[in-house]
């Protein structure tokens, strides 16, 4: 049941349309099973419901710690990398001993994950504020998409120089999951804020080349020593022109274009 | 599969420490000191006095000889891959610099060694980070083993690394609250009685932040891998033991505490019990090992 509720509360968050299924699945036994606890409030039930809240409790503590450990770790990064030397200076920091590095076995990688989510986060914050695109003839909102790229990939200026590293790391087959999942849940974050509410097969095919072109910049900006990163802000206006021409040319028949496009995409991510 | 574990429950049940002290006895007539009953046993093989040179030749020798045949059957029944558990295991620890470990059942230093070694290839330590490691055991003859051989392989204080060596009981530590950083366990907690005080105790004398590990043998998930192992653990280590050793009953009863030991669930469970969070546990050689890791947070 616990599961069910948390595969609900990511279906909210996310919208993935793929989790459909689940989730009605997950309703329906969820429906029966506050039913026959409303019915019969035994003494086994109440202590189920108890643990589950404490399970919950003991889950947040454990995370605060770690987003402690890590978030002390991030100022290290410049000095020491991506690596377990910066997780164990920040569990220093954190005022426990630099051995509660264990507490991440993946390492760097825990790290990178870390901070990733954290940009994500603040992105959606900012997005929050930011002004609503005036809709058109094209529906799609390209400026606001631009913006939201590049605000998200200057999160990744104090970290310039070890970025490629990060890359690397994420890259490496036990954090690729964890990679893939933040990409989607970026895409996912810029695509409901710009106001896109499609339900068709854009929805796939936008997200899909969303992440492809937000990689494909993220290579380009570490090697853009342009001022102010001009040339990469071009780079987001050109590929985001792109993509919008690609999906015109698909509305005339998505059908059968729809699969190549889709390896296609996978391919660039 | 340890020898050392076996040793251990031989020591503990004296016959071998007799064994010891008999050969003790004939290799060192001339102190006559030196032949007393086991009363004098955790005084006796203590390095502080100055005129016993010559004993603590004796003792030297005869230690080795069991410290040795501890590896040549070590070796033989789990096929030289106890050293690679314990590897593995000092890998998950991961010590840094300003660690303090406490090695608990570190009998004959195989963890401690490992530690001083992993933290020797971090190189240099800052000023400020002295590392240490107490090794405590409740049985002195194998902390005598183990001194030994850390001055044979050459761990000394030149290392970097205080080392203490410590006889005491894992169920009830005469050492401060939060005094350690890190806890380790290796082969030992299957021999203590009450699994539920070692981890109390553990819990006790690390401070916040604190890692608990512990290696044990354990529970394969796989039945007919299972059926396996306990066609060569019951068939086979008992001969070994009996071939290499010259003892069968023994043998027979580390096996049998194996399979009493409770499974990898079961243990993490205590070990959460204990107050310990972030609790996993790491299967190795599938399952015939495992690996338990929690946290004092
Ligand atoms: C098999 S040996 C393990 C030695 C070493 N840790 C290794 O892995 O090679 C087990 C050790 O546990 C010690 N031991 C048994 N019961 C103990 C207890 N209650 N407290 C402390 N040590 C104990 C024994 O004296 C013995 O040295």
């Amino acid at each position: 049941m616990k599961s069910n509720v948390f595969i609900l509360l990511t279906a909210f968050k996310t919208g993935h349309k793929y989790i459909l299924p689940i989730i009605n699945g997950a309703v329906h036994r969820n429906i029966q099973l506050s039913r026959s606890y409303s019915q019969d409030r035994s003494h086994a039930d109440v202590t189920s419901v108890t643990a589950i809240i404490s399970d919950y409790d003991e889950r947040q503590y454990e995370e605060n710690v770690k987003s402690q450990i890590l978030q002390k770790a991030l100022q290290f990064v410049t000095h020491s990398g991506w690596t377990t030397e910066s997780l164990t200076a920040g569990a220093e920091a954190a005022g426990y001993p630099g051995i509660t590095h264990g507490l991440f076995p993946n390492g760097g990688g825990d790290l990178v994950h870390y901070f990733n989510v954290q940009c994500n986060e603040n992105l959606v914050d900012q997005m929050k504020t930011w002004p609503k695109e005036d809709l058109k003839e094209s529906n799609v909102p390209t400026k606001f998409i631009e913006n939201s790229i590049m605000a998200r990939l200057l999160m990744i200026e104090p970290y310039k120089n070890t970025w490629p590293k990060a890359m690397a790391i994420q890259a490496l087959p036990n954090n690729v999951p964890n990679c893939l999942a933040t990409l989607l849940s970026l895409v996912d974050d810029i695509c409901y804020h710009s106001g896109d509410r499609s339900v068709d097969f854009n929805w796939y095919l936008r997200r899909v080349g969303l992440a492809g072109i937000y990689k494909a910049t993220e290579l380009f900006y570490l090697t853009d020593k342009s001022n102010n990163n001009v040339s990469t802000r071009n780079f987001v206006t050109s590929r985001v022109r792109d993509a919008q021409l690609l999906q015109s040319a698909l509305k005339l028949n998505p059908i059968t274009t729809a699969p190549q496009t889709l390896t296609a995409a996978f391919v660039t991510v | 599969m340890s020898l050392r574990r076996l040793l251990c429950k031989l020591i503990r049940d004296r016959s071998l420490t007799y064994n010891v002290l008999k050969t003790r006895a004939l290799s060192s007539q001339s102190s006559d000191r030196s032949s007393d009953s086991d009363t004098s046993r955790q005084t006796h093989f203590g390095f502080q006095s100055v005129n016993e040179d010559e004993k603590w030749k004796k003792v030297h020798e005869v230690f080795e000889t069991v410290a040795d045949k501890y590896d040549l059957m070590n070796d033989a029944m789990s096929f030289g891959i106890h050293r690679i558990w314990k590897d593995i295991f000092m890998a998950r620890l991961a010590p840094t610099h300003g660690t303090k470990l406490l090695d608990m059942a570190g009998g004959t230093g195989d963890i401690t060694f490992r530690y001083i070694n992993y933290l020797k290839n971090l190189g240099p330590a800052p000023d400020n980070k002295s590392s240490s490691v107490t090794v405590c055991d409740i049985n002195q003859a194998m902390l005598d083993v183990g001194k030994v051989r850390a001055q044979r392989q050459g761990f000394t204080e030149a290392c970097g690394v205080n080392v203490q060596w410590l006889c005491g009981d894992a169920e009830n530590l005469q050492l401060p609250d939060e005094s350690f950083t890190a806890y380790t366990i290796a082969f030992g907690i299957r021999n203590c009685t009450h699994i539920d005080k070692v981890l109390e105790e553990a819990y006790r004398v690390l401070t916040p932040g604190g890692r608990f590990m512990c290696l044990e043998f354990s529970h394969i998930p796989n039945e007919t891998l299972q059926w396996v192992y306990d066609q060569y653990s019951f068939q086979v280590i008992p001969v070994l033991g009996q071939l290499l050793a010259g003892q069968w009953r023994p043998y027979q009863y580390l096996v049998e505490s194996i399979r009493q030991f409770p499974n990898q669930e079961k243990l993490k469970g205590m070990i959460e019990n204990a107050g310990f969070r972030q609790v996993t546990y790491e299967n190795l050689t599938f399952g015939t090992c495992a690996i338990h890791s929690g946290f004092k947070i």
